[in-house]
């Protein structure tokens, strides 16, 4: 995987460049799209929004920045494509654009940003795989909480604390000043 | 130095197959699609043989919309969300619109944040609007046109996400209808100056406000769109545009027309 090559060989026309960005991501925003609005959003809605959020990053090809990350556009997209068919939907669906518009979480390093995918691969490594397989539904895969909680069969309350006290210990393990 | 990072965007930066759930999702279906809509149309293909011709209208519509705005822009007053378009927001239409890192937090709910510029305060029951947290009305300016012989043409302008812009005759005024009266709007979706259009056209709604209260009409993505009104009483009319896309969407060539009986 080169994202570099692949937003470089966009610029240039280069279908087969698309059909592999698609090969390699297809499935994860799929998973992402599904875990953020099922079952407001059937299996044809999925198809349709990544499609389109692929359709996207070939017609920007030429104004993306080969500095930023494909697989972060596509993901914003394709959240922003699912947000927007559940407002389609009106009021039905309200509730859960709020959900999704609610659930974003910033925290304020000094790090650059590789260095701080390094840190985050460096934390999650450390983590029992419990807590791990937590952060990484929540965060990587987009699963809402109460899905989580159902799948670890616990308490949706203790599955939001559980998740607040592993938040708050990644939050404090990025916004560390390196010592020298 | 500090810098804002969105957790969701950091996790996104590594990988990670565990979880991965594509069952009743047809993959090849999504790449033939993708496949299928990224070909140029026939009538593209033909067009790209003369250049010199397709720059030209260009720069015709360019100057044509530069002259608009600068006359309609003191009728409308500060639009925010919803604005003509002038030569610096087609820069901006230029300038990639994603950062993966810096998160771009979107803007807090609340009812002390309705954002209603132009004339679209006197237009709109805001009393309605709270009672009925209509979310889509958070952001809304006003659009006035030049009326002639019945028709009123709108300059281009350019909205966002959310923004719901409110076309009006030239000091605001709305349609003044009986009942009965059909009234037609219509508007293209200008994608050949815009970035980040969606090639099939991005998703719209039109709708109707009468007496303060609004009322949708049509939603679609049509690159060009007609609708016939009939009035079911009379009353002041006015409609208006969302754009409900996650894009910027650039309007030209709308009109209202009143339909003589």
């Amino acid at each position: 995987m080169n994202e570099e090559g692949w937003a470089s060989r966009l610029r240039q026309d280069d279908t087969a460049a698309l059909q592999e960005v698609m090969d390699a991501y297809t499935a994860y925003l799929c998973t992402v799209a599904r875990n953020m609005a099922a079952p407001a959003l059937t299996a044809q809605d999925v198809e349709e929004i990544v499609s389109e959020a692929f359709v996207r990053l070939w017609t920007h090809r030429n104004t993306l920045d080969p500095a930023l990350s494909l697989k972060g556009y596509l993901l914003r997209v394709t959240k922003n494509l699912a947000v927007d068919k559940l407002r389609s939907e009106k009021n039905a669906c309200l509730p859960l654009v709020e959900e999704i518009v609610a659930c974003r979480d910033e925290v304020e390093t000094a790090l650059e940003r590789a260095e701080a995918v390094a840190r985050l691969q460096r934390h999650l490594a450390a983590l029992p795989r419990q807590d791990r397989d937590l952060l990484l539904r929540f965060y990587y895969y987009h699963q809402r909480t109460c899905d989580i909680a159902k799948a670890y069969g616990i308490q949706h309350g203790a599955l939001r604390t559980r998740l607040s006290r592993l938040r708050a210990r990644l939050k404090k393990e990025l916004e560390r000043e390196d010592r020298p | 130095m500090t810098e804002k990072i969105e957790l969701h965007d950091l996790f996104a930066q590594i990988d990670d197959t565990t979880q991965l759930n594509t069952q009743g999702i047809r993959e090849e279906r999504i790449k033939a699609a993708v496949l299928d809509k990224i070909q140029p149309p026939q009538t593209e293909r033909i067009r790209r043989g003369r250049p010199s011709r397709r720059w030209f209208a260009a720069l015709i519509a360019a100057a044509c919309a530069l002259v608009l705005s600068m006359g309609v822009c003191a009728l409308t007053g500060g639009l925010f969300g919803v604005r003509l378009l002038d030569d610096s927001q087609r820069q901006a239409l230029q300038t990639p619109r994603y950062a993966v890192i810096a998160g771009s937090r979107l803007p807090e709910t609340g009812d002390d944040e309705r954002l209603l510029t132009g004339y679209s305060a006197q237009i709109l029951d805001e009393e309605y609007l709270a009672e009925n947290e209509l979310i889509f009305f958070d952001s809304v300016g006003t659009i006035t046109g030049e009326t002639e012989d019945g028709q009123t043409a709108f300059p281009e302008f350019i909205f966002e996400n959310g923004d719901t812009a409110i076309l009006t005759q030239p000091q605001g005024e709305g349609w003044q209808l009986q009942q009965g009266d059909t009234i037609t709007v219509t508007f293209r979706q200008n994608i050949q100056d815009n970035p980040n259009a969606f090639p099939q056209g991005n998703k719209l709604s039109l709708g109707v406000i009468l007496d303060g209260i609004p009322q949708d009409l049509w939603q679609g993505s049509d690159t060009s769109f007609t609708f016939c009104y009939t009035a079911p009483r009379a009353g002041t009319f006015y409609f208006y545009l969302q754009d409900l896309s996650s894009e910027p969407v650039i309007i030209t060539d709308a009109a209202v027309t009143l339909e003589q009986p």
